[in-house]
């Protein structure tokens, strides 16, 4: 037995839901269950540590809805406030020549175009670096629906590091990557 | 005076409309339409008192919740236990010392999302986070795999990282 209002209805279960979608269970912890907008995932056994053209892309998802792995885009399909991070390994690692400046950029772009990057320098031909360093950066984004998302690493309409392509620098495409995007709001 | 659900009540007093089970709130919206669930699930909390560094010695990472909503983290066996379907965020960060290892976040002990670290200089940063699916009785832990030398690992005398576990709207 519910109460309905102008058919959305409020039924109360073990706790409550509303319109079918937000529950709160007995303890009062409330969510909207069915919500997937969103994925986190990363590029397992990649090739490139830069991205595509389109943005970094992902082949493994834990979940999905919005997001085309292929090209590492993600389309809101409503209005509201999205989350978008990641965190990985940045390449100094080895056998990069000692000339070669190892320093790069990684991006958060909507509709294609960078909104706010990052930087991050492990060395230059004075001082070589070889380490991996781990790092990432998250933002939040107003979005409306068809807006489109996308994390770059070194490869425009992000800032290019000298040497960065032709060194395949940036970001290791392994699991020990973490990319996720999500509404909150 | 409000509208009572099998024992819930939607009511508005002044401009907030909340909905309470008996003297327990919800979920609130306010005037302004900020929405607040004050029984989310939620922890938080840091390294303390494990020495340093700490790894787990290939255990999951026995983190020391601050905040702890709900009662979902153990200490004693670093597992968040999800009390509800749905999408948790899930964070850690720490500093980790030379040279080698690798922090996971596992589900029920698999794998889920990992970062490392590989650096000849201590204490070099360390973060993870994900957003992570999960169905009632699904439980988080963090793990560091791997380090080189054995005894490599996470500061774990208090502060200098964050652990934090919460379920999303």
């Amino acid at each position: 037995m519910g109460i309905d209002i102008g058919g959305a209805a409020i039924v109360k279960t073990a706790g409550i839901t509303l319109n079918t979608a937000l529950t709160f269970d007995a303890a009062g912890r409330g969510n909207a269950i069915d919500d997937g907008v969103g994925y986190s995932g990363f590029q397992n056994n990649g090739t490139l540590y830069y991205s595509l053209a389109t943005g970094w892309p992902t082949n493994i998802s834990w979940w999905n809805t919005g997001l085309v792995g292929s090209t590492g885009v993600f389309t809101c399909p409503v209005a509201g406030v999205y989350a978008l991070g990641y965190n990985g390994l940045h390449r100094g690692g080895s056998g990069i020549p000692a000339t070669k400046n190892t320093y790069g950029y990684s991006a958060f772009a909507k509709n294609g175009v960078v909104t706010y990057y990052v930087h991050w320098n492990q060395g230059n031909a004075a001082t070589p670096n070889s380490h991996w360093n781990a790092s990432g950066s998250s933002v939040l984004f107003s979005c409306a629906a068809g807006d489109t998302l996308a994390l770059f690493v070194n490869r425009a309409p992000s800032p290019v590091g000298p040497d960065c392509v032709s060194q395949n620098l940036g970001m290791y495409p392994s699991s020990l990557h973490a990319i996720w995007c999500r509404r909150v709001g | 005076m409000g509208l009572d659900v099998g024992g819930i009540t939607l009511t508005s007093p002044g401009t907030t409309l909340s909905m309470n089970s008996g003297a327990t709130n919800w979920m609130s919206v306010n005037a302004s339409g900020i929405l607040t669930r004050p029984q989310t699930p939620f922890m938080r909390g840091q390294l303390v008192g494990r020495g340093s560094p700490y790894n787990g010695s290939g255990g999951p990472l026995l983190v020391t919740a601050d905040v702890n909503r709900g009662g979902h983290w153990d200490n004693a066996t670093g597992r968040f236990t999800c009390p509800k379907q749905g999408y948790y965020m899930v964070t850690a960060s720490g500093i980790a010392s030379a040279t080698v290892g690798y922090l996971y976040v596992r589900k029920n002990g698999g794998d889920m999302h990992s970062n490392a670290w590989n650096h000849t200089a201590s204490w070099h940063h360390v973060s993870l986070s994900a957003i992570i699916f999960a169905f009632p009785s699904d439980w988080f832990s963090w793990y560091i795999t791997s380090p080189n030398p054995a005894t490599a690992g996470f500061y774990g005398d208090g502060g200098h990282g964050m652990f934090s576990i919460a379920l999303m709207a």
